[in-house]
């Protein structure tokens, strides 16, 4: 009698006798077929490279300018060889402040998300597993800060604060944790009343420890994602308030501040705007695309899928 | 190859299925063969049956006839559809639309989801009635009323203005047979039209698509994988598997006398109440996985009498005696029929069950 | 239904009042509003008068008191930069940044939900991709600085619009078009994601089945059932761009709306200008949320009977 069994190589138990790293290892392998995260992430990469070496490879110094050689056009635009791309009114170099900028830019967007997805994420988890009253008065919280005029009130904190770039980040994460909050909250929810959690608790393992090992882990990945959505929020947040003048103060330069510095030379000398807001769109939209691949490409449900 | 049954010109069927072959296009290139040379017919006002277990192709077969399957990546590889006579696969988009709803219609398997949600159930029969039939809103709207009141809901003057989620599942599952019935349809496809409900509920939704015949004339094609189910209510069967059909019979025939190995041992493994056995009697293996389909009859790696033929070529559907028609190696091989000779048989009466 | 809309109501409520007082507190924690106001050289005198006219001397809970009661009557006390009710000053400009985003929010539907059905109907087609790119473009580009790339091409290099300012309809393309390109982002893509997922759901089967033509299929089915994602989406973003966008669109456009204004106001450190405004774009909000939340029942059934 023939008797033909199929064999299925993807069962869960002979996944875990995988390689620990054997998601990060095909996550690899598909980033490498989705060429545009891959572009994205090798660009986010040069943005980081470059804000953290910005005073090695920075043709001059940001801060010191020639007023001599003012208003210059870049190199290739008919200005010196000098300044790649052109000089500011003051003088200085526009591609060096462009590294500087970008240090700026990125560290108040980092910090600031870093801030409130911890404060966001605490609260969520406390909603999320207490439940009861308190769930109720955290997403009160939440759903009465989410209809507040989120500028607006930026741009309030930071006249009455006085614009530093501490109290700009003070401003920026105060309307940053819901998010996190209602995101950490529902992933709870999700995993606290499933089997795994039952499992868990069957065996005698303590609430907190339940919390901390079995379901972090498990809602690492959209956090992730929505913490790189963040941040390219926070840039074009700190881009704008700092253009409009509420932001980063001269003599420091971010990209919103070379914008803003440069209106008023508009449109003459249009690479005081144009350089900052390729950077600052180019690396929202980088973070952007990383954050979509990253979400289809942790999704277990997307396994075994080649496109 | 299999052709199609033969019948006689008085008795041509509603409805033909010829062979027909409905793939789905891998994104990696080649194909699922989802309907692979599957050939039925359903003559007027029968009861067919159509069974199978899941993956067998019995949903896609019925979906091949509406045209409803995805498009890309489902396509028609090869067959023919024919419908009074005319080929359905001829046939434009736009003039299937005059067919579905009108002439064919269908009731699916979930009702919980197969209803709009934010439409009445009133409005929802009335658009059928209204796409098809050239009368006012009032009087579709009453027609509505009518066919609600004929699946025996109570009260359907104020049940026409509620929404699905105001109805249990077995109501919303009779107002989708409203909904089909709405402007008479010669032919009626039921896909698992009970599977999401509960046994109670499963036998009215049953008598009331035996019901329908009578009132409304129709045509059934009943698609199940409850063997009861076509015990019950079915006058003739076919049975499919892995997008094949291996029998064609009536009813009494298939659970009298099974010929091919794969009913017996769907029959074999209903349990029963005199049963003494310790164990319940299995198929041995699962069904193919249809991107990887075995070589020669597709039933062999489970089958207790598979041969060597069996493992490389696929048996024609042949008929060992009238309205029976079997596709295996060893009713050929007993019977000693060639794989040519398709009877042109008197239909018999449809036996009363 | 009666529930329904006392409960929106009781929420918006609690917002305006926590906006409200989130001002309040924000700004009277500054150090001392006074030194900006005078002179230098101002004697003490002057400062203790001028802080007693404010009614900066008295207890924090006190003037909270007085703010809360000067709300409920409308009255936000005089700006001191405009020597006017505050809260006249903060109303006049409203009308114009809700009329720039209203035509900006109707640009971005008109284009917005064409494109996110055309996108979810051939998914993955080029049609889909340029969709999906140029979406994800709007979404990351920064308006204030679209706006100025507008101008440096139509305004300065073709001439067809001018740079800023009001007056007939050419003052108003640019500007509108700046504010349109994030929304049009934004609803473009839920437009696509929820009409996929409806796309996908047995109805949509069902009424193919009944031989009902495409066009009905997706736009009376489909469409009804994704509008309720798509008129929060578009509401919510009808909201931040009063509340957000339009203060740098009206910068670079130097345009009168109560963006500018508030700008203004800032670096006046006029409080009760602060919170006049602050106050009456919280209510434009929520207002705006509250026919958003109307506006369910039309589309999901469900919401009547809750």
């Amino acid at each position: 009698m023939a008797n033909s069994t199929l064999v299925d190589t993807d069962t869960p138990e002979l996944r875990e006798s995988r390689p620990r790293f054997y998601e990060l290892h095909r996550m690899k392998k598909k980033m490498v077929k989705d060429r545009l995260a891959l572009y994205a992430l090798i660009f986010l990469m040069l943005i980081f490279l470059s804000a953290l070496l910005a005073s090695i490879i920075s043709p001059h110094d940001p801060t010191t300018g020639d007023i001599w050689n003012r208003l210059k056009p870049p190199s290739f635009a008919g200005g010196y060889s000098g300044h790649l791309l052109g000089t500011d009114q003051l003088g200085r170099d526009i591609l060096s402040r462009l590294f500087y900028g970008g240090r700026v830019s990125l560290r108040i967007g980092f910090i600031t998300v870093l801030f409130s997805s911890l404060v966001g994420i605490f609260f969520g988890l406390l909603a999320g597993y207490a439940g009861g009253k308190t769930d109720t008065i955290i997403m009160g919280l939440v759903d009465i800060q989410f209809a507040f005029p989120g500028m607006l009130v930026a741009l309030v904190f930071v006249m009455v604060l006085g614009p530093s770039e501490l109290h700009l980040i003070y401003a920026l994460a105060f309307n940053g944790w819901m998010v996190f909050a209602r995101m950490a909250r529902s992933l709870v929810l999700t995993f606290r009343d499933g089997p795994l959690v039952e499992a868990a608790k069957a065996i005698g393992v303590k609430p907190l420890q339940v919390m901390i090992r079995h379901i972090l882990p498990n809602i690492f990945a959209p956090l992730v994602t929505l913490f790189v959505l963040e941040v390219a929020r926070i840039i074009g947040a700190e881009a704008m308030m700092s253009f409009l003048g509420y932001g980063i103060q001269p003599p420091s330069s971010s990209w919103g501040l070379m914008i803003g510095e440069g209106r008023a030379y508009f449109p003459m000398a249009w690479w005081l705007i144009v350089f900052p807001g390729i950077m600052i769109a180019s690396t929202i939209l980088a973070l952007n695309i990383f954050s979509n691949w990253f979400t289809t490409a942790i999704d277990p449900l997307q396994k075994g899928q080649s496109g | 190859m299999t052709k199609a049954p033969n019948l006689r010109e008085d008795v041509s069927p509603l409805l033909s299925v010829q062979d027909l072959k409905t793939y789905f296009r891998k994104e990696e290139g080649g194909s699922v063969k989802a309907v692979d040379g599957v050939s039925l017919h359903i003559r007027k006002k029968e009861i067919l049956g159509v069974v199978g277990e899941s993956g067998s192709g019995k949903s896609i077969t019925a979906m091949s006839i509406l045209r409803l399957f995805p498009s890309p990546p489902g396509y028609i590889a090869g067959g023919d559809i024919l419908f009074e006579n005319q080929s359905l696969l001829a046939k434009t988009q736009k003039e299937m639309r005059m067919i579905r709803g009108k002439d064919i219609s269908m009731v699916f398997q979930e009702p919980m989801s197969s209803l709009n949600p934010v439409y009445t159930v009133g409005y929802q029969i009335r658009e059928n009635i209204q796409l098809h039939q050239n009368v006012t809103k009032k009087e579709a709207l009453d027609h509505a009323v009518d066919m609600l009141r004929l699946v025996g809901i109570a009260s359907p003057e104020k049940r026409v203005h509620d929404y699905p989620f105001q109805m249990s599942g077995g109501m919303r599952q009779r107002v989708m047979v409203a909904m089909a019935l709405s402007c008479q349809p010669k032919l009626l496809i039921a896909d698992e039209p009970t599977t999401a409900l509960d046994v109670t509920i499963q036998a009215q939704i049953l008598r009331l698509i035996l019901e329908t015949r009578e009132k409304v004339g129709s045509a059934i094609m009943l698609i199940t994988h409850d063997l009861g189910v076509v015990a019950e209510v079915c006058e003739r069967v076919v049975v499919m598997y892995s997008g094949k059909v291996l029998e064609v019979a009536y009813v009494n025939d298939l659970f009298n006398h099974p010929a091919h190995p794969y009913t017996q041992g769907l029959l074999q493994a209903i349990p029963r109440l005199d049963d003494t056995r310790d164990r319940l009697s299995i198929i041995p293996g699962s069904i193919p996985n249809p991107a990887n389909l075995p070589e020669g009859c597709r039933f062999h790696p489970r089958c207790q009498y598979a041969e060597e033929r069996c493992q490389t070529e696929q048996p024609p559907l042949v008929s060992p005696k009238p309205s029976q028609w079997v596709s295996c190696w060893r009713v050929v091989g007993e019977k000693g029929v060639d794989s040519d000779v398709i009877a042109a048989t008197a239909v018999k009466a449809p036996l009363n069950v | 239904m009666a529930t329904y809309l006392l409960k929106t109501l009781l929420k918006a409520l609690v917002v305006v009042l926590g906006v409200s007082l989130l001002v309040f507190v924000l700004t009277r924690s500054i150090g001392n509003p006074v030194n900006t106001m005078l002179p230098l050289g101002a004697s003490m005198a002057e400062r203790a008068r001028l802080t007693h006219q404010l009614g900066l001397d008295k207890p924090l809970l006190a003037q909270l008191g007085d703010y809360v009661v000067g709300v409920a009557q409308g009255n936000f006390g005089e700006s001191w930069w405009q020597q006017e009710s505050a809260l006249t000053v903060a109303l006049r400009p409203l009308p114009f940044t809700i009329e720039l985003s209203g035509i900006a929010v109707v640009i971005s539907l008109v284009f917005a939900i064409p494109l996110g059905i055309l996108s979810a109907l051939k998914p993955r087609s080029l049609l889909d991709k340029v969709a999906s790119t140029s979406s994800m473009l709007g979404i990351c580009v920064p308006n204030f600085w679209l706006g100025l790339i507008l101008i440096l091409i139509f305004s300065n290099l073709l001439h067809w619009f001018p740079t800023s300012g009001t007056g007939g309809w050419q003052y108003w393309v640019l500007p509108s078009v700046t504010l349109a390109v994030l929304p049009l982002g934004r609803i473009t893509q839920i437009v696509r994601t929820a009409m996929l997922e409806q796309l996908r759901e047995l109805y949509i089967v069902t009424a193919r089945s009944k031989g009902l033509p495409e066009f009905w299929v997706v736009t009376r089915h489909a469409l009804k059932n994704a509008g309720v994602q798509i008129v929060t989406m578009s509401g919510w973003e009808l909201g931040r761009m009063i509340a957000g966008y339009t203060i740098a669109i009206e910068a670079v456009f130097g345009l009168p709306g109560i963006g500018s204004l508030i700008v203004d106001a800032i670096g006046q450190q006029d409080f009760p200008l602060i919170q006049a405004i602050t106050f009456v774009i919280a209510i434009c909000i929520v207002f705006l949320n509250i026919l958003i939340d109307l506006s369910y029942p039309l589309f999901n059934p469900r919401v009547k009977f809750k």
